[in-house]
């Protein structure tokens, strides 16, 4: 196991070097003079004296991959740069964010994982009852609803029309509960269809006709061996969708003004506040793969049989 | 007596059931295209009497704070919506397969680059990384596909590897190389349409997402902007109007979850008889 | 006339798509053991299926009824009669465990399940027995990891450990190795004995009929054709069918046994007159619309024709 771990941590570093470019090229993709962005972000009257300073300052008049160099050193020791905006270093900014968008991902998934598995585990075992149909027509049109369509839903009918809960989310619990439901709505209709399915797959298996015909009751079987067997599964499943999430949190957050990184993010996004959007996709995507390379572990640890190579 | 159990589908319905979503994806995409035509209003004149007029005879389905008819502003956006989801998925799977096919058949430098691409932009989250390149470049529909399309070609660039290689080591190959044909002629009538089949169905899976991954983006304001009428900008645009005028978002709401369960039916069925055929 | 501990009446089945069993009629005696012969695909696995009634095999009665102690069988089998009255060994049995998870915790699930204590020393007495030793470190691991034919004895022993009236049993020994086909066959016997075990006994293997039945049946294409007393049947058969099939067993030193041209017909108990007539040797014009019946042709031998018209 650890010379699996070893080898995956090792495969990382190229993929992380990749990425890092990316995301530093990321800055240099938008039209136009970051001096210049740089500035007007903050407001200052630009001058041609005042702009070849700041590229000065910028490191603009130094090659690319030199610039790139420093700036991954940079990050390495945590310096992800400063905002254009108030010259605040990035990372503390986001990290400030990231619990409350933790807290956000971790409340959905919890929903969406209490509904969803019991769900697709009974939609599975009664296959084709009234409850499957009615269940699968649910997730079908759930699926097929955007993040931002079930928040701006949710908010209008519960908070609204019933007046259940307060429109503007601040960090406290009783806020949580809309935008992680608003996220959770998608995510569970995807994975009650997934986990079903993984579920109808392992009712098939021999071992299931074997145990019932010993006499063992459907829902031992389905406690103890089917929804045992199935748990890498539906953890797959949960580590696929942390993407997802991702991207769902800025929409959910945004509506919501839940105080996490997305909206940060988007208040970046409308000041041109570069260093921060930067920030925020590489601190995501390193949790991304993270996140990634740890379901694939327990995904391995769970099942005896997979050979770790 | 015992029930009778459920026979599985057999080809035939599988076939049919493709053939009434393609029709019902065609008949959207017809509607779209015919908007200018179908549409009672026009989607962008205002009328300062008609503000957050309930539907009625003149507005069907009301009209928003604008007075603009939300019926003519739905169909207006069924061409954004819909045409912008179809050309990002054509576009980004032609140039992901092309992409792969190459890498599949010469293999080399080629492929060690593209590959590595491919695998550096599977490890982003896909709407992250499209928030913040749309994001960064601004809105605009065509920075929104762009930045979708960022990371969409990936897919159809690894499926199309793995299936040109295995079918690269077939005799047909081998035995139409002997007989003089060349890499060109070999790559597009031989190896393109043997392997078309996995990257259709890809193809015909990715439609629902990309809607909605473009309805996402124009809702943050990063994709179509206003006055252009696209449906994730007009939930946007009407979300703070909602008690007042809750038409404006369930109409563009109902169009968006409407187009999408259709396409993500097309998409399941194209699966499902694929998965049958044994061609994915 | 003495108390049958199971009737079959009439019995058809289907998985869905057309009969293949039909008509199919028989008895057994507490502590009978009922040999039924055929080819593959004659069905005789369905009639152990559809004897257990469990969902997931996907076995559907479709006609005719079977008793039980006196009472009628219906799907679902009340769970309380499966493993523990009526037994069922699969025909690859090993598959009938949950592959990873201990055979102890399987053992003792499936005790439980019929409220009966788990006594290990009764487990690896009976383990031993079947030529299993070491029975304690065999608890403690999973099906995976065991070879096929031990998960088939382990198999076995837990279907002898319930003690059933009625013990299905499908291919049992197709596996084995000779040694140990004699033991599972001696343990089968004892167990019989001992407890007064009925066993129905499903092969293809004619040597493991002679060896344990009291009575024989023999199939083919979804209909019984012949049944008897063991000595009866196997000694002087009546139906050409099961000459053909005695004359293919192989015996030592002797001739190369004769084959039986063609092959079974798919859908044989749909077909409204004989269905071995295209292979038969002593197949007369008529034979195709001649309606099926047995025929007493012996003291307890009946068939449904004798070859001669």
């Amino acid at each position: 196991m650890t010379n699996y771990v070893g080898k995956r941590l090792l495969q990382l570093i190229p993929i992380l070097i990749g990425l890092t470019f990316l995301v530093f090229t990321l800055l240099y993709i938008a039209p136009g003079d970051p001096a210049q962005r740089k500035l007007t972000a903050q407001g200052v009257a630009v001058s041609e004296q005042v702009l070849e300073q700041t590229r000065e300052e910028m490191g603009l008049n130094r090659p690319f991959l030199v610039r790139y160099g420093d700036w991954l050193l940079g990050v390495l020791r945590g310096d992800f740069g400063a905002s254009y905006k108030d010259g605040m270093p990035v990372l503390p900014k986001l990290m400030r964010c990231m619990g409350n968008t933790l807290v956000l991902a971790a409340g959905s998934l919890l929903l969406a994982l209490v509904v969803s598995v019991p769900l697709g585990v009974l939609t599975a075992a009664r296959r084709g009852g009234v409850i499957d149909r009615l269940v699968r027509l649910l997730t079908f049109v759930g699926n097929a609803m955007p993040n931002f369509l079930v928040s701006v839903l949710l908010m209008y009918y519960l908070c609204i029309q019933v007046n259940l809960f307060p429109v503007i989310a601040k960090g406290t619990v009783q806020g949580l509960f809309l935008p992680a439901l608003a996220l959770a709505i998608p995510m569970a209709s995807r994975f009650i269809r997934q986990i079903r399915a993984e579920v109808l797959e392992e009712l098939g298996k021999p071992y299931v006709a074997g145990a019932l015909a010993r006499g063992v009751a459907m829902r031992t079987v389905l406690v103890h061996d089917v929804l045992r067997n199935t748990l890498s599964g539906v953890l797959t499943i949960v580590g696929l969708s942390v993407g997802t999430l991702m991207g769902g949190s800025v929409v959910v957050e945004t509506i919501f003004r839940w105080p996490g990184v997305g909206q940060l993010v988007m208040d970046a996004i409308s000041a041109r506040d570069f260093p921060v959007i930067q920030g925020f996709v590489l601190l995501m995507a390193v949790i991304y793969v993270v996140v990634n390379l740890l379901t694939d572990l327990s995904y391995r640890a769970l099942d005896p049989r997979v050979e770790l190579e | 007596m015992r029930k009778m159990q459920k026979r599985p589908p057999t080809r035939r319905a599988r076939k049919t059931r493709v053939l009434v979503f393609l029709v019902l994806a065609l008949l959207l995409m017809a509607v779209s295209l015919l908007a200018p035509y179908l549409a009672p209003n026009d989607p962008n004149a205002t009328n300062a009497a008609a503000q957050n007029a309930a539907p009625g005879a003149a507005y069907p389905l009301g009209a928003d704070r604008y007075g603009r008819c939300v019926l003519s502003r739905v169909l207006a956006g069924a061409r954004t919506s819909i045409f912008s989801a179809v050309a990002l998925v054509a576009v980004s799977g032609i140039v992901g397969s092309l992409l792969g096919v190459l890498c599949g058949y010469y293999g080399g430098v080629l492929d060690s680059v593209v590959m590595r691409l491919a695998d550096i932009l599977l490890a982003f989250p896909q709407m992250v990384l499209a928030i913040a390149v749309a994001g960064v470049l601004g809105g605009g529909l065509l920075n929104a596909m762009l930045a979708l399309g960022v990371t969409s070609w990936t897919l159809y660039a690894r499926l199309a590897r793995s299936h040109t290689m295995a079918c690269k080591a077939e005799p047909f190959i081998a035995a139409a190389k002997l007989s003089g044909c060349g890499d060109a002629r070999i790559l597009l009538c031989h190896i393109l349409p043997n392997i078309a089949g996995p990257l259709i169905v890809n193809a015909a899976t990715q439609l629902g997402t990309t809607m909605i991954g473009i309805a996402g983006l124009s809702f943050l304001g990063l994709g179509v902007v206003p006055p252009n009428a696209e449906w994730g900008s007009m939930i946007n645009e009407a979300r703070s109007y909602i008690q007042l005028a809750p038409w404006t978002v369930l109409a563009p709401a109902g169009a968006t979850v409407l187009t999408v369960m259709i396409f993500n039916c097309l998409g399941d069925a194209v699966r499902d008889l694929a998965d049958e055929s044994g061609v994915a | 006339m003495e108390e049958k501990l199971l009737t079959v009446q009439d019995l058809c089945v289907s998985y869905g798509d057309g009969d293949v069993l039909s008509g199919v009629t028989f008895s057994m005696r507490a502590g009978e053991i009922l040999c039924i012969a055929g080819e593959s695909g004659c069905g005789k696995s369905t009639l152990l299926k559809a004897i257990l009634g469990i969902k997931p095999l996907g076995a559907v009665v479709t006609g005719g009824r079977i008793t039980f102690a006196g009472r009628e069988l219906h799907a679902p089998v009340p769970r309380r009669l499966l493993g523990a009255e009526i037994g069922m060994i699969f025909q690859n049995p090993g598959a009938s465990f949950n592959p990873v998870r201990s055979y102890e915790k399987q053992f003792r699930e499936t005790l439980r399940s019929h409220g009966r204590a788990y006594d290990a020393q009764a487990v690896l007495d009976c383990l031993e027995t079947l030529r299993l030793p070491d029975g304690a470190r065999i608890l403690k691991s999973c099906p995976y990891e065991m070879s096929g034919g031990m998960n088939q004895r382990i198999a076995i022993a837990l279907a002898m450990l319930l003690r059933p009236r009625l013990l299905l049993c499908d291919e049992a020994t197709g596996a084995l190795d000779v040694t140990t086909q004699k033991a599972v066959v001696e343990e089968l016997l004892r167990l019989r004995s001992e407890c007064g075990t009925a066993i129905l006994f499903v092969t293809h293997n004619l040597g493991v009929a002679a060896r344990m039945a009291d009575t024989v049946g023999v199939m083919y294409a979804g209909r019984m054709v012949e049944s008897g007393d063991a000595a009866a049947v196997l000694q002087s058969p009546a139906h050409p069918y099961t000459q053909s099939l005695i004359a293919a067993v192989p015996d030592f030193g002797g001739a190369l046994p004769k084959g039986l041209p063609g092959q079974p017909p798919l859908h044989g108990a749909e077909t409204p007159g004989c269905a071995f007539a295209p292979r038969c040797p002593h197949a007369q014009p008529g034979c195709g619309k001649k309606a099926y019946t047995m025929r007493q042709v012996g003291a307890r031998h009946f068939a449904c024709c004798t070859g001669r018209v």
